[in-house]
């Protein structure tokens, strides 16, 4: 069970457990993490799972595709780091991921 | 269940046989809330998560929030194709509302990068321009019926910006609104002309953007293909239907009720005053506390729901005010708090199905509530003049009539859209 970080736009930490193969957006709801709405349950085509995921973790996960990074670009405040969370599936490498949360999902 | 919850269930089950979600019985605050407080508390204590109405023909009603959230969550077993029920008067299917997989996915890949943040975004300044210029119109008279003149306006005006329609005609967009959706059931004579008047206004406005594209989503979806193939002439219809009918109610009916209950409640209105930043988990609240939207599923297969036996083809309403006061999702859920934490309320769906407006109508409310405490801090409703709720699967304060301290006007500017519904609103 990797340990997970999330890090609010106010600089507060919320270490959660996920399981391999949860995304981090199912991680996140589950621990009930303020930040991750993900309204549309995972389909991507809300954006409201927002995340930024730093160097070195964004190289860890597969890139984005073409309808993420679409929606990506039309996030409130899109960073290149820029990343959809129910598109992040967690393996073991991702002991210690750590996520910062945009000010807003909207 | 022993024979001493016998009455308990009794009293579930005549509330649910009698559960009419277009006429709930509105109680001395003008609004159905007591209603639904009681059809919660009754069905929870009697463990009836789901009950059998007799009305429109008889359908399954669910008032808890783990029910409605499970069915919502199950395209599998239920179908889109019921979400309005009675059916509005419109001809041609609801895109993307009423369609199942893949066909709704389909769609709404079409428009759906349109209303994301960013370019929602972009209507901010406009929806602010057109609450300034609104309320310079009656900001000198001390009294306004802020449902009629705010509510009703602001989204019409984003409706129009967004489908590139001419902003003057968003008197015109809520008539025929209001034909579709409500006025139908209660005068199908007088509505009939107005939503033949709607399609052929949209099929003019087709042949138009056909001609000459812009950059609206209308012309959008004219212009996209699906699997190599254009939107049929019918499906354009649709979703021409879809947009102006999801761009209005909603968001017309939380606004109008919000605009309502800062009328009255001087702590919520000073605590948003004080922290304008505050506004957008309020408007969340507001969401949840008066969901404007109830919806509804086809059962496509047999299913067990909350210990009820549904057969395929019937009908099911989900109670999403009711299921939205659930305290088993929502600590002390009828307590208004800005500051909710894990507001997961369902007022503009979840999964697959959540709305598409989700963006925009958050959006919007914010900055017409953040505009209007700006110039109007001190107000409270006009006793002499009644509110009005509308029932319906959307359903809102649509008449709040205010008296406040009278203000200077900041402009004498007025853009098309605001010109027309000012004189729209001056009629009696």
């Amino acid at each position: 069970m990797p340990k997970l970080v999330f890090i609010d736009a106010g600089g507060r930490e919320y270490v959660v457990e996920a399981a391999i193969g949860q995304s981090v957006m199912r991680a996140a709801v589950a621990a009930q993490i303020p930040g991750i709405e993900a309204l549309c349950g995972g389909n991507c085509v809300c954006a409201t799972c927002h995340a930024y995921i730093g160097e070195p973790w964004y190289e860890r996960f597969p890139a984005p595709d073409d309808t993420e990074s679409a929606m990506l670009e039309c996030t409130s405040e899109p960073r290149e780091d820029s990343r959809l969370t129910c598109q992040l599936p967690v393996t073991a490498e991702h002991e210690g991921l750590v996520i910062r949360l945009p000010a807003s999902q909207h | 269940m022993d024979d001493a919850n016998a009455p308990l269930l009794a009293e579930a089950e005549h509330l649910y046989s009698q559960y009419d979600h277009l006429a709930p019985p509105i109680g001395p605050d003008g609004t159905p809330y007591a209603y639904f407080e009681r059809l919660r508390d009754v069905t929870a204590a009697a463990k009836q998560p789901v009950g059998w109405s007799e009305k429109h023909g008889g359908f399954w009603v669910v008032t808890s929030y783990a029910e409605c959230q499970s069915i919502i969550g199950n395209p599998t077993d239920f179908s889109s194709a019921g979400v309005i029920f009675p059916k509005y008067a419109v001809t041609e299917p609801l895109m993307l509302a009423e369609q199942d997989e893949p066909e709704h996915m389909r769609g709404r890949r079409l428009v759906n990068l349109s209303f994301m943040p960013k370019n929602v975004a972009n209507y901010a300044g406009a929806i602010k321009t057109a609450v300034h210029q609104l309320m310079d119109g009656f900001i000198e008279d001390g009294h306004a019926d802020v449902g009629k003149i705010i509510a009703e306006p602001v989204p019409a005006i984003v409706t129009a910006l967004l489908m590139g329609l001419p902003a003057e005609d968003g008197p015109l967009f809520d008539a025929w609104t209001t034909a579709c959706t409500h006025e139908f059931l209660a005068d199908p004579v007088a509505a009939a002309p107005k939503i033949a008047e709607m399609y052929a206004y949209f099929e003019q406005n087709i042949a138009r953007r056909k001609l000459e594209p812009g950059d609206d989503v209308l012309s959008q979806v004219i212009s996209a293909k699906i699997d190599g193939d254009s939107l049929t002439h019918k499906e354009l219809l649709g979703f021409s239907t879809v947009l102006l009918i999801g761009g209005i109610e909603n968001s017309a009916k939380l606004i109008g009720t919000a605009l309502w209950r800062l009328a009255w409640d001087v702590e919520l209105r000073r605590r948003l005053i004080a922290h304008p930043e505050w506004i957008t988990a309020a408007v969340d609240e507001f969401l949840r506390y008066y969901s404007p939207g109830t919806v509804g599923r086809i059962v496509t297969n047999d299913v067990t729901v909350g210990g009820k036996t549904m057969r395929r083809g019937q009908q099911v309403i989900l109670a999403i005010p009711v299921a939205n006061r659930d305290p088993r999702e929502f600590p002390h859920p009828d307590c208004f708090m800005i500051d909710r934490p894990n507001n997961r309320h369902l007022a503009l769906g979840t999964g697959i199905h959540s709305c598409l407006g989700g963006h925009l109508i958050r959006m919007e409310a914010r900055v017409v509530l953040t505009e209007f405490l700006s110039r109007i801090t001190s107000f409270r409703l006009d006793s002499t003049l009644p509110t009005n709720w509308i029932s319906g699967q959307v359903t809102g304060m649509s008449r709040v009539p205010i008296v406040f301290e009278a203000g200077p006007r900041l402009s004498s500017e007025r853009g098309a859209g605001v010109d027309a519904w000012l004189q729209h609103a001056s009629r009696p």
